[in-house]
This record gives C-alpha cells, sequence and structure tokens, in this order.
C-alpha cells in the first residue's frame, strides 16, 4: 500500500478534501471526535472549578460580597455582590452536574476512549463513526442545555447533584432544564457505550487476543458495559421526575404534603420519594467506577511505560476491573443508609460495600508491586500517574468508615463525605487525566509538552490539592455538614471554621497552579519539541501508528505478536519489544 | 495533625458526646482509622522505597520478572479478615441493637418530630400521654402542625417550634416525618442521624447520658480565646463565661454575646481590644443543636433548633407548665 | 383551554361594548367616599401566640414577650372589630387605572412583615427590604402572578420588583412567606385601581382605639359597586353599595370564623372510622 491513506477500510468518505465543517466540525473521525470530547470538557472542567471557587468564597467569608466578579452575578445568584442560598444551592448542584457528567466522564470515555481505543487495538476508527459523531453532538446540546439553565428566571437547579425530590420538583424551572440535560447526557453516553463495546469485541487487528490487550482498553469495556446497563434507569427515573414537575403526576410524591404552609392540593399522591433514591444510585454508583476505572487505565498504562517493567498482575487487573464493574451494580444503597433502612439489607449492602473494596486493593497493589524492580523515569505524566496511588488510596481507605452504617452514623452528609469521594476523583481521576494528557499529547500533536511547565504545574498542585481535602476529613469528623450555605451559623461549623478557610485558601492557589498548564497547553500544540511516532518508547499498538496519525490511523495494519507490557524482556537489545513487531526467533 | 485537630477548637477528633449508644460508634470509628493508619502508613513506606530505590539511573536496569509477593496475598487476606471483623464484629451488632430492641412503649418518652422548611417542629403528647390528631388543612402560623386543637387528646399536647426538651437518662423514642421535602435529623453530640422523609414515619431512639444537663455540660466546653485570634465567625455562638475586666471594670459581662452580625460582631471585638482585654472565656450559647443534615431548600442552613436536657424532675415540671393552654399577654 | 378562548372573546366583546358606548374616561376619580368597620359577629377566640423566635437570636432579640398571630387577633375590648381585612371594589368600575409612579414597600424586621396586609394596583413595583441583620428568604405563593423565591442575606438589602417581574395581574390575595421564619407572612392584594383599604390595627391606630378594625375608601367616581372584605382566616363578605358624588356612606361588614377546616377535617374522620370498621369487618369475615 504505496498512499498516506488506507481506503480500503470504507473511510473514504472523510478524507483530506473534505470542506472543513465536516472535518473538524461534524467529523465522523474518533480522533477529531476525542479532541472535541476533551476540549469541551476541559472547558467544563475549568467552568465547574470557578462555580467552586465562587462558593469556596462564600464558605470562607460568609455574607461578604464576592470580590471582583459579585457584582456581575445576576439578581438569582448574588444580591449587592453576596451569594445567596439559591446561588450557593444552584453553584452546588451544578458543580457537581458538570464535574461528574461533563468534564470527568467525557474526558475518561469521550475523550481518551475515543481517541487511545481504537489506535490501542490497531483499528481505523470505530466501529460505528456516525453514531459517534452524534454521540459527541448530544453530549454537547446536554451541556448547552445546562449551561442555559443559568440565564432563565429562577437561576439553575438548586436540589443537589442528586435532585432528590420532593424538593427539585417543587425547585423552580431550572430543575425541567437540568432533567432534559441530564436525558441528553445519558443518551449521548448511551450511545457511545455501544460503539466502545462493538468496537472492541469486533475491530480488534490480527493477534491481538483479549489477554493481549492493555489494561487501558479493559478499563473502557467495563467501564462501556457500566454505562450501557447502569445509564437507562436513571433516564426513566428523569423521565419520571419531568412528569411529575411538568404533567402532575406524582411518582415520587407522597399524599399530604404542606408546602410553605399551604396543603398540596394533588390529584393522586401516593408517591414515593424514595423510589427515585433507588433509581439514582443504581446509576451513581457505577458511575463511581465510570469515573475511576479509565483512570485505572491511563495509569497502567504509563506506569509500565515508566517503570519499563511489565505490569504486576496483568491477569489479576483484568479479572479485578471485571468483578468490580459487576459488584458496582449491588453496592448503591449504602449512598442510603440513613434512610431507615432494616438491620438485614443494611448487613447486605456493607457486606457487598467491604467486598468491593478488595478487587480496588488489589488493582492497587498491583500497581504498586509493579515498581519493585524497576527503573523508574520520573517525567510529568509519570509523577501524575505516581500521585494518583497514594491519593486513591486515601480515598478508597476513608470509604470504610461510610461504608459501615454505625461509623456512618456520624460520618453521613458530612464533610468527610465531601472529602472521601474528591479524594477518588480529584487528586485521584483527575490527576490521572491530567497524567494522560501529558503522556499523549505527543501522539495527537507530534509535539512534547514542555517537562519544566509540566513540573511547575504538578507540584504546586500536588500539594493544592491536599491543602484543599486534607482538612474535610477533620471538618466531618467535627460534625460539619455538607451544602451548607454559610457553615458558622452551626455551632459545628463555627468550631470547624479555620479549616474552612484552609480549604478555600488551597482552592484558589490551586487555580493559580493551573496557569502552567494551560500556557504549556497551548504554546506546546505550536512550538513543543517535535517528535516521532514513539518517543516514550513505548509497547502498544497507538505508538504504532504516525504523530499524529492520519485519517485511517495506521499506514499498514499492525499484527499483534506479544501481550502489551513486553519491557526489558532479558536477551534483547532494546528495553522494550512493541506489540507489533515480530519476535526475533 | 495536632494543627488540623485544634483548628476545629474541641481538641479532639467528634463533637463531645453526651449519649450512651454514641460510645460503640466513637470506638468504630476510633478501630476504623488506626486500622487505615495501620494499612497505609507500611504501605506509604514501601512506596517510598520504590521510588528512591528503583529510579532510573545509568547503570540500572529494570527486571523483567516480578517480585515473588507472598506479602501482598498475605495483606489482602488480613484486609479482608479484618474488614470481615468491621462489619460482622462490630458495626452490624450497634446497628442491630439500635433497629430491631426499641425500649418498651410505657418505659419510654415519645416525641414526633414534624420537619419542615426551614424548621423542626417537636410535638410531645403531654401528661395524657396521648398524641392529639394533625390536619393539614388547620396549619398556619400560629399552629405549625396543623393540631386539631378542640380534640380532648390535643388538650394538653405541646408544640414547639426549633425547641427541643429532653430529659436525662430515660430512653427517648422520636418518630420522625417532613411536611414538605426530605430533612435529615442530625443530633451530633447524641451521634443520632436520620432522615427524615415525607410519607413516610421513621423512629429513632436514644438515651441521653445521666450527667448532661444543659447546665451541666455548658461550663464543661468552655474555652479561651487570646484576643488576637479572636474571629467573630468562631465565636458567633458563645457567650461570655465569666465578667471580662479590666481594672476592675466589667467590659464584658457573664451572659453578653459577641454580637449579632459580622460588623456589629467586629466592632465589639475592635473595642474590647483597644480596652486592653487579652483573652476571652467562652462558653456555647446553646451547647446541645439539632441540625439539618440533608439539602431542603435555600436556607437549610438556617434549620436548627436548640435542645434542653433536663433531670426527670425538671422535665416534669416543664411539662406540666407547657401543656397548660397559654394566654397571650397583649394590650388588647 | 376552552376557558381562555371563551375569556378572550368575552374580553373583545366587553372592549367592544364599551368603546361603541363611550366609556367613562380613565383614571376617573370622584369625590364620594365610603368608610366602616368590619367586626367579628358572635364570641371571638382569644388571639393565639406565634411560635418562640428562639433559635434565631436576632428575632428573640427584637421581640421581648411572644408576638400575636396577627391572623387571630379580634379587639374584644373594642367592639369585636378585626384588624387586617382587605377591603375593595370588587366590581363596578368603569375604565382603567394606570399604576401610580411610587412603589408600595413590605420591609421585613424583627422578623415580621410589615404591613402583614397590604394592597398595590396591578404594575405598580414592589420595594422588598431587609432591616434585619439576619437571612430571610421572600417566597411568593401567586396563583396568577410571578412566583419567586429569594433571599435577602444581610441588612439593608433593598429589591425593587417592576414592570415584568411585579404583579401584573388583578390577585386576592398573594400570599408571601418568608421559609425561614415560617411563623413570618404577608398578604397583598392586587386590585386594578386604587380603591382598596386594609382595616387599622393596634399599630397604625395613631393612638386611637376606635380606628381599630375600620377602613376608608376615598375619592371614588359616583356609582354601584359590589365591596369584598377578606381576611386570612376568617374569609369573604361582599356588599353592595350605591353613591353619589360628594356623599359619604358608613357601611359595616360582619365575619364569622371560617367553616371549612373543621368540616373538612370532621369528614375525614369519619373517613378513617369507616376504613377501620371495613377493615375490621374483613378481618371478621376471614
Amino acid at each position: 500500500m504505496s498512499g498516506h491513506h488506507d481506503h480500503s477500510h470504507g473511510h473514504g468518505d472523510h478524507g483530506h478534501d473534505l470542506p472543513f465543517w465536516r472535518k473538524y466540525i461534524f467529523s465522523v473521525d474518533h480522533k477529531v471526535i476525542g479532541c472535541q470530547y476533551t476540549f469541551t470538557a476541559l472547558l467544563f472542567l475549568f467552568f465547574g472549578f470557578t462555580l467552586m471557587m465562587i462558593m469556596r468564597w462564600q464558605l470562607a467569608y460568609p455574607g461578604q460580597p464576592i470580590p471582583f466578579i459579585g457584582k456581575y452575578l445576576s439578581d438569582d445568584i448574588a444580591a449587592d455582590g453576596v451569594l445567596v442560598g439559591d446561588g450557593y444551592n444552584a453553584f452546588g448542584a451544578m458543580h457537581g452536574t458538570i464535574m461528574v457528567f461533563l468534564a470527568i466522564v467525557p474526558l475518561g470515555v469521550g475523550g481518551f476512549g475515543n481517541y487511545i481505543l481504537p489506535l490501542q487495538i490497531g483499528a481505523p476508527d470505530m466501529a460505528f463513526p456516525k453514531l459517534n459523531m452524534a454521540s459527541y453532538w448530544v453530549y454537547f446540546c446536554g451541556g448547552v442545555t445546562m449551561i442555559a439553565s443559568f440565564f432563565i428566571k429562577g437561576g439553575a437547579a438548586a436540589s443537589g447533584w442528586t435532585s432528590y425530590p420532593p424538593l427539585s420538583v417543587f425547585a423552580s424551572s431550572g430543575q425541567t432544564m437540568w432533567l432534559w440535560g441530564m436525558v441528553l447526557l445519558i443518551t449521548s453516553s448511551l450511545l457511545g457505550s455501544v460503539n466502545f463495546i462493538v468496537t472492541t469485541v469486533q475491530m480488534r487487528v490480527k493477534g491481538l487476543s483479549f489477554f493481549r490487550l492493555p489494561f487501558f482498553v479493559w478499563a473502557q469495556l467495563v467501564t462501556s458495559f457500566l454505562l450501557l446497563l447502569a445509564f437507562p434507569p436513571l433516564e426513566a427515573a428523569g423521565v419520571l421526575q419531568l412528569m411529575d414537575r411538568l404533567a402532575g403526576t406524582s411518582f415520587f410524591m407522597p399524599s399530604g404534603l404542606v408546602y410553605a404552609t399551604e396543603p398540596q392540593n394533588q390529584l393522586a399522591g401516593g408517591g414515593s420519594p424514595l423510589l427515585w433514591q433507588h433509581l439514582f444510585w443504581f446509576l451513581a454508583h457505577p458511575e463511581v467506577y465510570v469515573l475511576i476505572l479509565p483512570a485505572m487505565g491511563i495509569v497502567s498504562e504509563i506506569i509500565a511505560t515508566n517503570t519499563r517493567k511489565p505490569l504486576w498482575g496483568y491477569k489479576s487487573l483484568v479479572y479485578s476491573a471485571i468483578f468490580l464493574g459487576f459488584m458496582s451494580f449491588i453496592v448503591w444503597a449504602h449512598h442510603m443508609f440513613m434512610t431507615g433502612m432494616g438491620t438485614t439489607l443494611s448487613t447486605f449492602f456493607q457486606a457487598t460495600t467491604m467486598i468491593i473494596s478488595v478487587p480496588s486493593v488489589i488493582i492497587l497493589t498491583c500497581l504498586i508491586l509493579s515498581l519493585y524492580g524497576a527503573s523508574i523515569r520520573f517525567n510529568v505524566p509519570m509523577l501524575f500517574a505516581l500521585a494518583f496511588l497514594p491519593m486513591f488510596a486515601i480515598g478508597g481507605l476513608t470509604g470504610l468508615p461510610l461504608g459501615l452504617t454505625a461509623s456512618d452514623i456520624h460520618l453521613h452528609d458530612t464533610y468527610y463525605v465531601i472529602g472521601h469521594f474528591h479524594y477518588v476523583v480529584a487528586p485521584g481521576t483527575i490527576f490521572a487525566i491530567f497524567a494522560g494528557i501529558y503522556y499523549w499529547f505527543p501522539k495527537v500533536t507530534g509535539r512534547k509538552m514542555s517537562e519544566f511547565l509540566g513540573k511547575l504545574h504538578f507540584w504546586p498542585s500536588f500539594l493544592f490539592i491536599n491543602a484543599v481535602f486534607m482538612p474535610m476529613f477533620f471538618q466531618g469528623m467535627a460534625g460539619l455538614l455538607r451544602r451548607q450555605y454559610d457553615q458558622t451559623e452551626q455551632l459545628h461549623g463555627a468550631v470547624a471554621h479555620g479549616l474552612t478557610k484552609m480549604s478555600s485558601y488551597g482552592a484558589w492557589l490551586l487555580a493559580i497552579a493551573q496557569l502552567p498548564f494551560i500556557i504549556n497547553f497551548f504554546y506546546s500544540m505550536f512550538a513543543g519539541k517535535k517528535v516521532g511516532a514513539n518517543p516514550w518508547e513505548s509497547t502498544t499498538l497507538e505508538w504504532a501508528a504516525p504523530s499524529p496519525p492520519p485519517h485511517g490511523n495506521f499506514d499498514k495494519t499492525p499484527v499483534v505478536y506479544c501481550g502489551p507490557y513486553e519491557y526489558s524482556v532479558p536477551g534483547k537489545s532494546k528495553d522494550y519489544c512493541p506489540q507489533h513487531v515480530a519476535q526475533e526467533a | 495533625m495536632n494543627l488540623l485537630l485544634a483548628s476545629t477548637q474541641y481538641g479532639s477528633w467528634t463533637p463531645p458526646l453526651y449519649s450512651d449508644h454514641g460510645g460503640s460508634i466513637d470506638k468504630l470509628v476510633d478501630v476504623i482509622h488506626v486500622f487505615m493508619f495501620v494499612i497505609f502508613i507500611p504501605w506509604a513506606i514501601f512506596f517510598g522505597y520504590c521510588l528512591l530505590n528503583f529510579r532510573a539511573r545509568p547503570g540500572h536496569k529494570a527486571s523483567y520478572l516480578p517480585i515473588k509477593a507472598k506479602v501482598s496475598k498475605y495483606a489482602e487476606v488480613a484486609v479482608a479478615v479484618f474488614e470481615a471483623f468491621l462489619l460482622l464484629g462490630m458495626s452490624m451488632p450497634v446497628w442491630a441493637e439500635y433497629k430491631n430492641n426499641p425500649p418498651a412503649s410505657d418505659q419510654r418518652l415519645d416525641i414526633r418530630v414534624v420537619s419542615q422548611q426551614f424548621q423542626w417542629n417537636f410535638h410531645y403528647a403531654g401528661p395524657d400521654g396521648k398524641f392529639g390528631p394533625t390536619n393539614i388543612k388547620l396549619v398556619s402560623a400560629s399552629n405549625p402542625i396543623g393540631l386539631v386543637e378542640d380534640d380532648a387528646a390535643a388538650a394538653d399536647d405541646i408544640v414547639r417550634v426549633n425547641e427541643c426538651h429532653l430529659p436525662v437518662d430515660k430512653p427517648i423514642y422520636m418518630r420522625l416525618t417532613s411536611m414538605d421535602v426530605i430533612h435529615s435529623f442530625d443530633f451530633p453530640t447524641m451521634r443520632v442521624k436520620q432522615d427524615a422523609i415525607p410519607g413516610m414515619e421513621i423512629p429513632i431512639w436514644f438515651r441521653v447520658d445521666k450527667s448532661a444537663t444543659t447546665d451541666a455540660i455548658r461550663p464543661q466546653m468552655k474555652m479561651t480565646v487570646p484576643m488576637a485570634k479572636a474571629e467573630w465567625y468562631k465565636i458567633r455562638h458563645h457567650v461570655a463565661a465569666v465578667d471580662h475586666k479590666v481594672k476592675d471594670e466589667v467590659v464584658l459581662a457573664k451572659g453578653a454575646d459577641l454580637g449579632v452580625d459580622l460588623k456589629k460582631g467586629n466592632e465589639l471585638l475592635d473595642q474590647l481590644r483597644k480596652k486592653g482585654l487579652a483573652e476571652l472565656t467562652l462558653e456555647p450559647r446553646n451547647p446541645l443543636e439539632i441540625v439539618c443534615a440533608q439539602l431542603c431548600g435555600n436556607s437549610h442552613f438556617k434549620m436548627k433548633a436548640q435542645v434542653m436536657t433536663h433531670t426527670e424532675d425538671e422535665f416534669k415540671k416543664w411539662v406540666a407548665e407547657s401543656s397548660k393552654k397559654q394566654k397571650l399577654e397583649t394590650d388588647f | 383551554m376552552c376557558k381562555k378562548t371563551a375569556i378572550w372573546i368575552l374580553a373583545g366583546f366587553v372592549s367592544l361594548t364599551l368603546a361603541t358606548t363611550g366609556a367613562r374616561a380613565d383614571n376617573e376619580k370622584g369625590t364620594a367616599v365610603v368608610k366602616g368597620k368590619v367586626v367579628f359577629e358572635g364570641e371571638a377566640a382569644d388571639p393565639k401566640p406565634l411560635p418562640k423566635m428562639d433559635a434565631d437570636a436576632v428575632c428573640s432579640k427584637a421581640h421581648a414577650k411572644p408576638q400575636a398571630d396577627q391572623g387571630t387577633i379580634v379587639y374584644k375590648k373594642d367592639g369585636n372589630t378585626i384588624p387586617f381585612v382587605f377591603v375593595y371594589v370588587k366590581s363596578g368600575l368603569k375604565g382603567k387605572y394606570d399604576a401610580p409612579a411610587e412603589p408600595v414597600t413590605l420591609d421585613q424586621s424583627g422578623c415580621m412583615y410589615h404591613p402583614h396586609v397590604l394592597g398595590m394596583v396591578a404594575g405598580q413595583t414592589i420595594q422588598i427590604k431587609n432591616s434585619d441583620p439576619t437571612n430571610h428568604n421572600i417566597h411568593s405563593l401567586a396563583k396568577k402572578n410571578p412566583q419567586f423565591n429569594f433571599a435577602q442575606p444581610n441588612a439593608g438589602m433593598v429589591k425593587e420588583l417592576k414592570t415584568g417581574d411585579t404583579f401584573n395581574k388583578p390577585e386576592i390575595m398573594v400570599k408571601i412567606k418568608c421559609d425561614v421564619h415560617a411563623w413570618m407572612s404577608s398578604f397583598i392584594g392586587v386590585c386594578t385601581h386604587p380603591f382598596f383599604d386594609v382595616t387599622k390595627n393596634h399599630e397604625n391606630d395613631g393612638g386611637d382605639k376606635t380606628k381599630r378594625g375600620t377602613f376608608e375608601l376615598k375619592n371614588l367616581p359616583a356609582g354601584e359597586y359590589e365591596l369584598e372584605a377578606w381576611h386570612e382566616n376568617f374569609g369573604t363578605v361582599t356588599q353592595k353599595v350605591t353613591i353619589k358624588d360628594g356623599e359619604t356612606k358608613e357601611i359595616e361588614f360582619k365575619m364569622g370564623p371560617k367553616k371549612s377546616g373543621d368540616a373538612s377535617q370532621k369528614m375525614k374522620e369519619i373517613i378513617v372510622k369507616e376504613n377501620g370498621e371495613l377493615a375490621n369487618q374483613t378481618n371478621a369475615g376471614k
């Protein structure tokens, strides 16, 4: 095949001669879609973080006008520049929604999954390119709907990212927009997950058996099954809540409600507020693993490459990921211990919660043991990947007292919970995402990001992110509750106010620490050091394609001869054996 | 760590504890955290050792073969066994005791808790032990739970808004419900937390320690704050525990608070600094608070009730006085 | 849908009729006065106290004694008159009336709304003030007009609801509530004209106890009107009045306890009883 592009795959319809809008806007190329996802989600990540920085002002200085931006906020959000309760709740609800559904899942699955997965299995594109494009644009519409809800009367949804009825049914019309937005986002994820599964199963190149797949592909595959099976219940629940709000049904509304001293004249009544919680958490607990599994995948790739040694216990990793995926469907009610749960049910969910910690511990152990006997290169992606390990460990361990009902009585809905899941998702998943961006940037752009600016990004970020979240464990133990507009209104909040300030300063400094990243990202895109196809001397298939890969990805369809992490094989001249290179006899 | 602990001003992990079942909760919390450190610290040492010892450097090569790590297997099994112990040995018994063995109805004090945006309504049966019926159509500004006042059973009922009176050393059986949205009844100093859900009535029970009357607790929670570090936000719920004097002049009388808002509070603190006061000796105005732990709307943070704990005799006196129909003093 | 169409058609006919018969000028005012008082018929109950405000130090400091629920006050010593009754011309006026330029004010001070009952012309600006150093939220429970629910966290905050945001449709009455302090409520009567008044109470009687429970509608054009008196707990009463230019008429509204709450409660009891018996019977059958 002498041409630059392999047109035999039926991808001639998006070659170089396409107009700009087909090539870069409504593209069906998985790489363009991956980049679109990444850019959009990074913007949402920044936006969600901004919301939190404003909230942290109110927490540190309750009732004082927000500096600089306070006066530009609408009356529904800030009165005379002072954030109001509804504004705070709206920011809180939207911070959660944006970070989970619009930033991290789209980054981990939509961005990295889309770009890397077909490359790692040697495929020219996704199995259903048009479905892939639809998935991005439905996601985009969902994002626009969410953002638009800030500008309607009454402001955005303010009932928490969990949207518990009856509060969410009584709420202003921002909640309706939230529900429409969620329906779109869920639809997008469903389209994406079907595509990922079919692509992984059907489009692996010759020689790439399931147990030769990089762990990243396994993580994406399990994630896709979670999305496919867990999201439909929430989509149904979302539609039911829309009906409660718009059509006067009462799926989640019991009889005999009195709202603002006015008896509610319900035609039906008899609904159950707890039904929503079950449906919601049936999605939202697997969702946690949707957030963390792609991160584990990214970290595994980077650790294998930069330890120059095969991952310890590859098969354990794979089985653990599958088991994790399965178990994540039967732990959801541990979010609901305080709803009046009896002993039998709570014991079951405590037991499953304890069991699900085992595969997580195994994955972490495998990654740590991979370091033993290695030759560790401390480049920027590796620093972020290594930081992921202790941060995820802290996040995981602090899940223990929350997963046991008795200790959960004291810690439920306190800052301990906030600290716990942020350690999993922020210094955990987001650090893994940063690691992934630094690691695959050369593949996407053909240029490397600056190591100096990268380290200037890593060290302050690592310090300040701990300054944000570590105090929260102590605040939670002291009894400080989450979702408090003015924490000092309560005795337990007032005594912990010093730590609140510490968290706030941490958050603002963390924002400053992101400047080197933003500069590095754009600078390196145009003026970074040019590199070849395999700058990290890695083994997996994406490095067999040119940097950046052309349409159709590979100059020549590769054939796989060995497992994914053949580093430092004794008796070889180089310390890595790429999967597509035939072993010397 | 000490710095972080000190910043919560309790000087310990958790808030003070005044209920008899709370001890086993705190014990579990402590055991889990010790367990966490036992796992995390060796793990972190191993991690640090690997990073240092196996860093890439000239002459150092990675080994292809994995380490044979029996230790990790044993560690994983040990973790699993210990988790099973935590669950079956510590968590489940507490929960089972709490959920399955409520005190008999003649030995306990029943209180209905009706939550609403954004207040806690406490409904006591009064001396006759019978709760009057309620009707949501009767809800008004002066009748927050819609008590049917002309019903015989309701005649001596007591309804209090954001004000809860409890006897010490007697099982208290609360039935929680909500009129509008989901709230969560959180009584941190008793280690009690339970959602209040509309359309459901969920019981909880606990017993206040014998010595834990409000009047006895308040001085126990006394603290001193140097004027240089006094910040209004941290001390807004405290009052002066003693007469604060500068050269025999009382500058802050016992029981005086530190201003109702930030502006007035800061003015007062400035005045006290100018007068040369060195430190404040404070105690909480209401040491016992019930707050809402579940987001319930724009003023969720304002939803709190103050709790007064009494000896059995004092409590009986309070019930007797409060159950009489109160006549409003007016000039018309 | 049908109802709305019918109203539109009706409105069309009415305006056509008005236009062809040469309606009276807009904003017409006259010299007639209707005044009087609202009295409670029968034995009134004692006023009930509002809940204690101790949980919010700002509120409890504002009131040394428990406050009366304004909706339960009857001046038994002063002729059983009732304060906080909204009296307005329900029908009989012709022509349109513009909203005055000056706003109506609703003040939150001492954790109470001032005034407790007020009237406004549709479209008039509403000014909402917070005089307390505590967080209030203002929740409109309007049925025809905009509902809102916003907070004023600090003292001195003022919000003006103008043109699109204010109440533009006639509505008797719009309830305003503070959810933080559930005892706080205010009622706004939105009329299409300025002929309304609220019966005087012990705080605004100017020291003259005979003024309590009285109202006065001034500057009425001559005509035949239907007047209505509205009270939050005692319901509504209407009366017809014919009045000439320059005339002053005195009328009295009589109100009694509203029965609806009690009636429904009895009904509910019956239902419960019947169900109970029914359940017993089925049990016995088994």
